[in-house]
């Protein structure tokens, strides 16, 4: 389920902020937040593609398989930043 | 058999009206999908509907667990979530919709709990079967053969031309496991010995190469049969006429009809 509080504080002013407007701007969900989980707001694995392929043009090093595992732009932020973590 | 508390859930709410339910449709993706292959209806279905998407584990939300083995487990699991979500709304009438595999599963779960009706869209009735089963799985190439050829008939592989290096092939990756869980599943459907006592209607795409056979024989209500533009995937191609299609079958039900 998303989770909508706690969205609006990103510690990280970095990369969560940017890979959640991202997801919110391919999902069309303007307020998407850096805890909300990928799927529960309508992700799907074609929009995950999207968002990845629109975060590399923006200079990341991800693959669609981070977002599935990750979920939350908080999550996906910290397996960019330590690629070799699992889970 | 049922499923680890920790699991995502197989239901996905998607909408829910804030007065009275006038029905409340479940609906259950094809084979390969998740929740999201619905995504496109929650505009498309009347506001005073419930809507709910079934979302088999081991995809979307549910990533990283183990695929269902059995259908009839399954469908217990789904069947079990179902009660406990009817409480909210038991008076209005329940609806599943399943697309191709995902017909067959919500057959399954009509065996198992009351249901108003029964809507398969591009689903063969359980008498016959769309694959060849039990002789060998498939092939991990014949597997990326099909998803590539399915994201290339969704107009996906277009997308990707220009979006970016090696993600169609993420996908196929993402996708294969998925699909072979999904047709090692169907070779576990049995079909329940007795006919189900809800409506029935059977959607075909004009052009799909599914034969459309009549669901007939499985209910003692009427089975009705409708033939909609498009072919496998016109559910998810033109989610509008198949949701005008349903409006319009669900019309002229009676109130309590089981």
């Amino acid at each position: 389920m998303p989770n909508v509080k706690d969205s609006g504080d990103a510690p990280d002013g970095g990369l969560v902020p940017l890979i959640a407007a991202v997801f919110g701007r391919r999902l069309q969900v303007p307020d998407f937040g850096a805890d909300d989980d990928f799927f529960g707001r309508g992700g799907s694995s074609f929009l995950a593609a999207l968002c990845v392929a629109d975060l590399k043009k923006a200079g990341l090093r991800l693959a669609i398989q981070d977002v599935f595992l990750a979920k939350t732009p908080r999550a996906v932020a910290e397996r960019i930043e330590s690629p070799q973590k699992v889970g | 058999m049922g499923s680890p508390s920790s699991a995502a859930p197989l239901l996905v709410p998607q909408s829910s009206p804030s007065g009275a339910t006038a029905v409340d449709f479940v609906a259950f993706p094809a084979a390969g999908t998740g929740a999201s292959g619905f995504r496109d209806w929650r505009e498309t279905l009347p506001a005073d509907w419930r809507f709910t998407v079934v979302n088999l584990p081991g995809r979307e939300a549910g990533y990283g667990e183990p695929f269902a083995t059995d259908m009839a487990a399954l469908a217990d699991d789904v069947a079990a979530e179902l009660r406990a979500a009817r409480a909210a709304a038991p008076d209005a009438p329940l609806v599943l919709f399943g697309h191709s595999m995902g017909g067959l599963l919500a057959f399954l779960v009509a065996h198992r709990l009351p249901v108003d009706g029964l809507v398969v869209a591009a689903c063969a009735p359980p008498g016959i079967r769309r694959f060849e089963l039990g002789a060998e799985p498939p092939s991990d190439e014949a597997l990326r053969g099909d998803v590539a050829e399915a994201l290339a008939a969704a107009g996906v592989s277009a997308l990707f031309d220009e979006a970016g290096e090696g993600l169609l092939d993420e996908m196929v990756d993402l996708a294969v496991p998925v699909l072979r869980a999904d047709i090692e599943l169907l070779t576990t459907f049995r079909a329940p010995g007795t006919p189900l006592n809800c409506r029935v209607l059977a959607l075909y795409g004009k052009d799909d190469p599914l034969a459309p056979a009549p669901w007939t024989s499985e209910t003692t209500a009427p089975a009705d049969r409708s033939f909609l533009d498009g072919g496998h995937f016109f559910v998810q191609l033109c989610p509008a006429d198949v949701v005008a299609e349903l409006q319009r079958w669900l019309a002229p039900v009676p109130e309590g009809v089981r």
